[in-house]
């Protein structure tokens, strides 16, 4: 392949849509427990019973993921998100189990992975200390929505110039969940992009090139034509959420 | 903007009220079960030309002692006398027709319109003239200062979007409000609890705030949540540990009436009167519903419903209220958990009747489309009711109706043909084809 088109193949894998401009996406992965407390690889179960695409599976067999439908509105957010939090917290009690919006996990959790082929790799990479620290630490992901990727990188860097208070916003464990996420992801770490080819040459020295939902960097551009901010901890606090959204709106305004 | 010393002070004062109120629970022991009632309704007056007019039909009213004064520099609040419910609503009804319609003939007179919708949709959001009183300089001041300079004012949940970020906002909005007499103070927490509830199932029929500067925003009642929105000053630290605002609901069930006020002494109290410091802090407790304290009775207000376009429906709502409420209280009802309530709460905001809601039925918690729990829930309205009152209540009729042709917002929508943006001469026709101009 010559190089212009792995150049083109490489944006072909990245959704924008003009129309979804400032639309808003979370996503909120949450533990789950035994009925005394203890975290439990019970995510195959708690899928089969919810039936419903707005929640998926983690590395981890003891976490799922919630998605919310993209909105603009704060008050659509809100109530996707306590939505997902009731149908989730009901699931898990119709199984006798507990379910949890938790930064960390304890150390002694099992590492039980999801029973998914995409995994098998990824735990042969990355050993068992980035193994334990993935599966220990639950974080929200909130998405905007951008319309190409020159607005993409606009709004990456405008929201990389906020890291660390953006990390600060987000922190309820005194920094462990971010340490953590460091020993997992060596990308962690995003770094100003000038344009399209910049991201092109990060993507191929990050090893994401052929798959972009293999980079981990705590802002990214992701394949679903949003940036990803991926610094905030796992809150059971609807209204905070919000406020995070708040702010990577306004970052993204002032872009 | 922000005096410590004498927060402190009216800290103190509000503490000493409440220890001599809670030393006096006894007084306000009652022995018949929710007979007193009274009901609270907001207009705006409307001249298409000339609003000094309207200005003086509402200082007239207000001299007449027909009406009091409000925020914005053109509404009025009616209220009805503490009236006894006992036999039914008839002398409510009564009361509250003589009052609307002296009211009424005064605006007529001078050729002004009542506008009977619970968010005026001709004013602009951002700086609305308000009336000339300290305590409407100070409060919308206060909140403006210290809300949050990241927070996202702007809503629409359809194409068009609108800026709700001035405190001064809910002058804008016209509420019609319920007051219960309690039996005690325990019955007072437990009315506030239930009336939690059973909020968003009333607001979902009676949603009547979706237009504001001609625009749709796609809500079926925006007013709570824009008071929510204008009048938020929490902290990052307050939603770090998930603290909400003095407005909508609280974090949690009360648990007693001491748990009222320990929530009450959090907010600062922004006007200074430690004589009145127990009523300045009830008075900015913006609640869905609120316990107050007149005399020797203990009241439970519903806050959360908007203006309607009839009196008649106002009437027949309050009737759904008291019926509910009873429903609740004689069949011991065990309260919903708080998260649903919540979701409730933001759907009916939102989607109002198209919603789905969870609600109790068997004993079985599910979540169901909006018009099959609304049924329900005017069923055990009607038992309450026909328990309690021992009448078959013809005004039920109306509520079922309601959910046939949709909540005063749906139904201004549909005469608007569901148009994003219109002109002020087609909200004119549309506000007085669905009887909220007259």
């Amino acid at each position: 392949m010559d190089p212009h088109e792995r150049f083109f193949r490489f944006f072909e894998q990245f959704h924008f849509q003009k129309d979804m401009e400032g639309y808003i996406g979370i996503e909120r992965e949450f533990f789950l427990a035994d009925d005394q407390g203890n975290i439990a690889p019970e995510s195959p179960r708690f899928l089969a019973r919810i039936h419903d695409p707005a929640w998926t599976y983690e590395l981890s067999a003891c976490q799922v993921e919630h998605r919310t439908q993209p909105a603009r509105d704060n008050s659509e957010i809100l109530r996707n998100l306590l939505k997902g939090t009731n149908d989730g917290k009901r699931t898990a009690q119709d199984m006798k189990c507990l379910f949890l919006a938790k930064e960390v996990a304890p150390e002694d959790m099992p590492f039980i992975t999801y029973p998914d082929p995409r995994y098998e790799d990824m735990v042969e990479r990355l050993g068992i200390e980035r193994l334990r620290a993935a599966c220990r630490v639950a974080g929200i992901h909130v998405h905007i929505g951008v319309r190409d990727i020159f607005h993409a990188i606009r709004i990456y860097n405008a929201l990389l110039s906020h890291l660390d208070a953006l990390i600060a916003l987000g922190d309820h464990s005194d920094g462990l969940r971010i340490a953590l996420y460091k020993i997992v992801a060596h990308d962690w770490k995003p770094k100003k992009l000038d344009n399209p080819a910049d991201f092109f040459h990060l993507a191929r020295a990050h090893g994401f090139v052929h798959d972009p939902r293999n980079s981990h960097q705590l802002i990214r551009i992701s394949p679903h034509g949003t940036v990803e901010c991926r610094m905030f901890d796992m809150t059971e606090h609807a209204d905070e959420i919000l406020m995070y959204v708040d702010t990577v709106k306004q970052i993204a305004r002032r872009a | 903007m922000r005096n410590d010393e004498q927060e402190r002070r009216m800290l103190a004062a509000f503490d000493a009220s409440v220890k001599t109120l809670l030393t006096e629970r006894e007084r306000f022991i009652k022995n018949q079960n929710m007979s007193v009632v009274g009901l609270e309704s907001e207009v705006t007056l409307y001249s298409e030309t000339d609003e000094n007019t309207a200005i003086s039909v509402r200082d007239q009213a207000v001299e007449m002692g027909i009406a009091d004064m409000e925020l914005g520099a053109l509404q009025v609040e009616l209220r009805t006398p503490p009236i006894s419910v006992a036999a039914g609503i008839s002398s409510l009804h009564e009361s509250y027709k003589t009052i609307y319609e002296r009211f009424l003939a005064l605006a007529h007179a001078n050729r002004v319109s009542a506008l009977r919708i619970g968010a005026n949709p001709f004013l602009q959001t951002i700086g609305a003239i308000r009336s000339k009183k300290e305590k409407y300089a100070r409060v919308p001041d206060f909140n403006n200062h210290f809300r949050r300079h990241e927070l996202d004012t702007i809503i629409g949940l359809r194409g068009n979007r609108v800026d709700i970020g001035d405190a001064t906002i809910i002058s804008l909005f016209q509420a019609f409000q319920v007051n219960l007499e309690a039996r005690s103070l325990d019955d007072a927490v437990d009315l506030l609890n239930r009336s939690l509830m059973i909020s968003p199932f009333l607001l979902a029929l009676a949603g009547n705030a979706r237009y504001l500067e001609c625009t749709d925003t796609g809500y079926n009642d925006l007013r709570i949540h824009a008071w929510e929105i204008s009048h938020d000053i929490r902290t990052i630290e307050d939603l770090h540990i998930g603290l909400k605002g003095r407005m909508g609901l609280p974090e949690k069930y009360f648990t007693g009436i001491e748990d009222y006020f320990e929530r009450l002494r959090r907010f600062p109290f922004i006007l200074y009167s430690e004589d009145h410091a127990l009523q300045i802090a009830i008075g900015l407790a913006w609640l869905d519903a609120r316990i107050k304290f007149i005399h020797n009775s203990a009241i439970v207000e519903l806050r959360s419903l908007p203006t309607q376009p009839t009196i008649k429906e106002e009437l027949v709502l309050t009737a759904f209220y008291l019926g509910r409420l009873t429903f609740s209280q004689i069949t011991n009802e065990p309260l919903l958990p708080f998260s649903l309530l919540e979701e409730n709460r933001i759907t009916a905001i939102t989607q109002g009747l198209c919603g789905t809601y969870w609600h109790e039925s068997n004993g079985v918690i599910a979540r169901d489309s909006g018009i099959c729990v609304l049924e329900k829930e005017i069923d055990k309205a009607q038992i309450g009711w026909n328990t309690r009152w021992n009448t078959c209540g013809e005004h039920f009729e109306l509520l079922y109706k309601i959910l046939r042709i949709g909540s005063p917002s749906d139904r201004l929508a549909q005469t608007l043909r569901n148009k994003g943006k219109v002109s002020r001469k087609e909200m004119l026709d549309a506000l007085q084809k669905t009887n909220m101009l007259i």
